[in-house]
């Protein structure tokens, strides 16, 4: 159970920024936040600007500011396409 | 070819190098741009890949699609974008853009065709002409800025949405490699619906007519981005080749002056010579 992945693309516009296998994501969705793990039954939801976090199968946790955009997960395959992605550098003043 | 003084081949060898220079400048910028544009080509296709599989998930729900941009009206006017660029010296790139433009407008002379034109070169050729221009956007070529395309499209869509234009199709060029550009008619607005409904069950999140309503607009606006990518692509690929043959064609003129070249100051010599010996030849007789 513990190592189960998916796969998971972020892509802008003008990129694919991220390319991988995951253990789970947490995605600021159009209907509150989203989690999502493997297995996952497919769903297809917008996403609102926000903070994009990443366990990565080897259980590091990565974050993302993400701008708006779209999610699509069927069968372990999940897309996520925004207008706009980064590296979230966490800022010693918050 | 008329006879030229020696003086005057010079000249015209000099003036072919300088063209040459110029060329081959032009050619070295035009193949730096095209790699740049090359790749941002290709990095913007796998969003665009992206939308197209998202949108046809979507169409699974086929029965309660019902969204603007998928409705079949009776069309009366066209929106036209030809997409061309904004300088020149890129060989018959606009030519070719603009003649299956005007083919386009012959075929649909029953309907009022209004165009959208993107890159100068097609604003210039069309001001001149009687078709209504809807809107125009010059100097955006080459840049790929996506809020700028992003913009543009929201107008497209808009003139769509406000009952302006009943269907908008766009030609722009397509660079399947550097040696194969061709110009391209493609439907743009409104969408065809394809494919049946499929058994995935699907849970869409907020609902559906939400989810479209945003994914819409996005997914018209990355087939935009990408088709302009594309014709940027095409236009540098375009420039190159034309001006590697203006180089090509300058090089081939200065061996031919230089031979002429040649041969006029030979002449010159022999003259002179003869001339002197004629000269001695009278002097001792």
């Amino acid at each position: 159970m513990a190592d189960k992945t998916f796969h998971l693309t972020v892509i802008t516009p003008d990129r694919v920024f991220f390319d991988g296998s995951v253990r789970s994501i947490v995605a600021p969705g159009g209907a509150g936040s989203l989690g999502v793990l493997v297995d996952h039954a497919p769903l297809i939801t917008t996403l609102q600007p926000g903070k994009l976090s990443v366990t990565s199968a080897e259980g590091k946790v990565q974050s993302f500011l993400i701008g708006s955009g779209f999610l699509d997960i069927l069968k372990n395959e999940v897309v996520l396409l925004t207008e706009s992605a980064q590296i979230d550098h966490p800022t010693k003043m918050s | 070819m008329p006879v030229l003084t020696l003086r005057e081949i010079r000249k015209r060898i000099r003036g072919a190098q300088k063209t040459k220079q110029i060329t081959r400048t032009m050619q070295m910028v035009a193949a730096s741009r095209l790699k740049k544009s090359e790749e941002k080509f290709r990095q913007a296709k796998p969003f665009a890949q992206k939308m197209e599989m998202i949108l046809s998930h979507l169409q699974q729900f086929s029965e309660e699609f019902s969204h603007p941009f998928f409705e079949t009206r009776e069309v009366k006017s066209i929106g036209l974008v030809v997409v061309t660029s904004d300088r020149g010296l890129c060989g018959a790139y606009n030519g070719n853009v603009i003649g299956r433009a005007e083919e386009f407008l012959a075929e649909h002379a029953a309907q009022t065709v209004k165009l959208m034109l993107i890159g100068k070169k097609g604003y210039d050729y069309f001001r001149k002409r009687d078709w209504p221009i809807l809107l125009k956007s010059l100097d955006i070529a080459g840049k790929g800025d996506f809020q700028r395309i992003s913009d543009i499209t929201q107008q497209i869509i808009q003139a769509y949405l406000s009952r302006e234009v009943d269907a908008v199709y766009l030609i722009y060029t397509s660079y399947l490699s550097a040696m194969s550009v061709k110009p391209v008619c493609m439907k743009f607005l409104n969408l065809q619906q394809e494919g049946e409904a499929k058994p995935v069950q699907t849970i869409l999140e907020p609902s559906l007519p939400e989810i479209l309503d945003r994914f819409l607009p996005q997914f018209v606006t990355s087939k935009m981005y990408i088709s302009l990518m594309e014709a940027f692509t095409a236009e540098n690929s375009a420039r190159m080749i034309a001006m590697k043959t203006a180089t090509d064609n300058a090089k081939e003129m200065i061996d031919r002056l230089t031979l002429q070249r040649n041969k006029a100051r030979q002449a010159a010599i022999t003259k002179e010579i003869l001339e002197i010996v004629t000269a001695g030849e009278a002097l001792k007789g």
